[in-house]
């Protein structure tokens, strides 16, 4: 699903923040991803979700070399990444159901088919209620329930979360977390980025533990 | 992809409300410069048409008998050129006719000596050569010679045809300045929602599909600014066209399109707005190309 061979990355001119990266992530793998602040967690989230490209080495995601892939090739590999941003990042002027509904409509989805899968989605996470809210009048917990359902609507192979859990409370991160579960159980690789040494603990995954822009992999993958 | 949707909100943006009336503005210039010089295509055309078919050949005064012998062999030079289709002799009254606007009517003194004037009809399907009959009338009529009017008429015409270059330099230069205008608006409204553009971009989206939604706007911001300034420039025009009709004057060419002429000028909206789609996108994937 996802190699990383000596992968290197820097931006611009300035210095390597991820040296020598070597890991694998299985199809259908579930992982944790953490690390000291500034040790390299949002590059190596920003390469997982094609933001940004190696500066040397090798990443192959879904059976594809990504370090030279033409660029009008990398929307397709992006459609199947689902992401979850630690500032959720919705956007702003459009409602909640928008924002759900926004990855299949750039797939084309029809129109009814998205509508059912957006309706049902929101109600799953507890917004049935809120479906035309806009982002500004969310509370955190609303927005966050909001930027993972955008993250899984459109049944992504792999799923990317920063710190999905940050911002609700414990029973509710719980709830979101059984539900990364869930979507691995039916194939979805699933990579989650977060600081929370008990949640880790908890769910019992594998670690990605990055120091100092390098990765240390704990536990079987 | 969808079509017809806006993820971007563009319609909210200051370009929104400004752009329309800046296009609107160039538009008007245009038409204006553009109305300008079809209009003097129409004058030329007018000008070639009246007096390239012509040409006249002018004797010196002379006593009587002399001048009678002069036209006679004026007339069998004339005769014997092939592709003049007919002349004319101007009488006394119509020379002192062609003096009156200068020396005033009933000022001229009887015994006042005046040339004979022949005017030509060129023959346009087989026109003569006119080196040939000016030096045929010149050595054969004493005190002859042939005008016809190219001096006059290329003068006009190349001054005519310079004003003409102008006007059309200045719809060019207006179509630069509107070009400009748009990229910076499209940057300025791509720098605006760039974090939108990172997201939807990020989700996997085209460039096509970003560069749409601006395209889309910008299409209907210089369509709304073409047809503004083409409504106000066509009354402006109007308004020549009745004032020029309404002054004497034939040496000033009046303000005269042809329909073909109008039609053009109402296709400047269509292109304002073509303009501004095109060079939105073009800015907006030039943009997009420097994204991962």
């Amino acid at each position: 699903m996802v190699r990383f061979e000596n992968v290197g990355m820097r931006y611009g001119l300035g210095p390597e923040v991820l040296r020598d990266i070597t890991l694998e992530l299985k199809a259908g793998s579930f992982h944790f991803l953490t690390g000291p602040s500034g040790a390299g967690k949002s590059s190596l989230l920003r390469l997982l979700y094609l933001a940004n490209r190696p500066s040397r080495g090798l990443l192959t995601m879904f059976e594809q070399e990504v370090t030279r892939l033409a660029r009008d090739r990398l929307p397709d590999l992006r459609r199947r990444i689902g992401v979850v941003f630690q500032d959720f990042r919705l956007i702003p002027h459009l409602s909640a159901f928008d924002n759900v509904a926004l990855p299949l409509r750039l797939a084309d989805t029809p129109e009814a088919q998205m509508r059912a899968h957006v309706g049902e989605l929101l109600a799953w996470v507890g917004l049935a209620d809120r479906m035309t809210a806009r982002p500004a009048t969310l509370s955190g917990g609303e927005k966050q329930r909001v930027a993972i359902a955008r993250a899984v609507i459109a049944r992504p192979r792999l799923l990317l979360a920063d710190e999905p859990t940050g911002n609700v409370d414990a029973d509710l991160g719980y709830r979101l977390m059984y539900l990364f579960e869930e979507l691995n159980r039916v194939g979805t690789t699933v990579v989650i980025a977060t600081h929370d040494g008990r949640l880790i603990e908890r769910f019992g995954h594998p670690v990605l533990r990055l120091r100092a822009g390098m990765v240390q992999v704990e536990g079987a993958t | 992809m969808s079509r017809g949707r806006s993820d971007l909100q563009l319609e909210g943006d200051p370009s929104a409300r400004i752009l329309p009336w800046v296009i609107g503005i160039m538009v008007y210039l245009a038409a204006l410069a553009l109305g300008g010089a079809l209009s003097i295509n129409g004058a030329i055309e007018r000008w070639n048409r009246a007096l390239t078919d012509r040409a006249t050949i002018q004797i010196d005064p002379a006593p009587s008998a002399e001048q009678d012998r002069r036209l006679g062999l004026a007339i069998e030079v004339i005769k014997t050129t092939p592709g003049i289709a007919r002349h004319e002799v101007l009488g006394r009254p119509a020379l002192i006719g062609l003096l009156e606007p200068w020396l005033g009517r009933g000022n001229l003194p009887g015994e006042l000596p005046l040339p004979i004037l022949i005017d030509l009809t060129i023959d346009p399907a087989a026109p003569p050569r006119l080196d040939e009959l000016r030096r045929r009338i010149e050595a054969s009529v004493p005190g002859a010679r042939l005008d016809d009017h190219s001096l006059w008429t290329g003068g006009l015409v190349a001054a005519a045809r310079a004003i003409q270059a102008l006007a059309l330099a200045a719809v060019g230069l207006i179509g630069l300045a509107a070009v400009a205008i748009v990229v910076f608006a499209t940057r300025a409204g791509f720098a605006a929602h760039l974090e939108v553009i990172d997201i939807i971009h990020l989700m996997g989206a085209r460039d096509a599909y970003i560069a749409r939604q601006f395209q889309d706007h910008f299409l209907g911001l210089g369509a709304k600014g073409g047809i503004l300034g083409l409504a106000v420039a066509l009354a402006t025009l109007v308004g020549f066209v009745v004032l020029g009709e309404s002054m004497e004057g034939p040496l000033l060419p009046r303000l005269a399109l042809d329909w073909w002429a109008w039609l053009t000028l109402t296709l400047l909206p269509v292109l304002a707005a073509l303009v501004a789609r095109t060079t939105a996108r073009a800015t907006v994937l030039s943009q997009l190309r420097r994204m991962p």
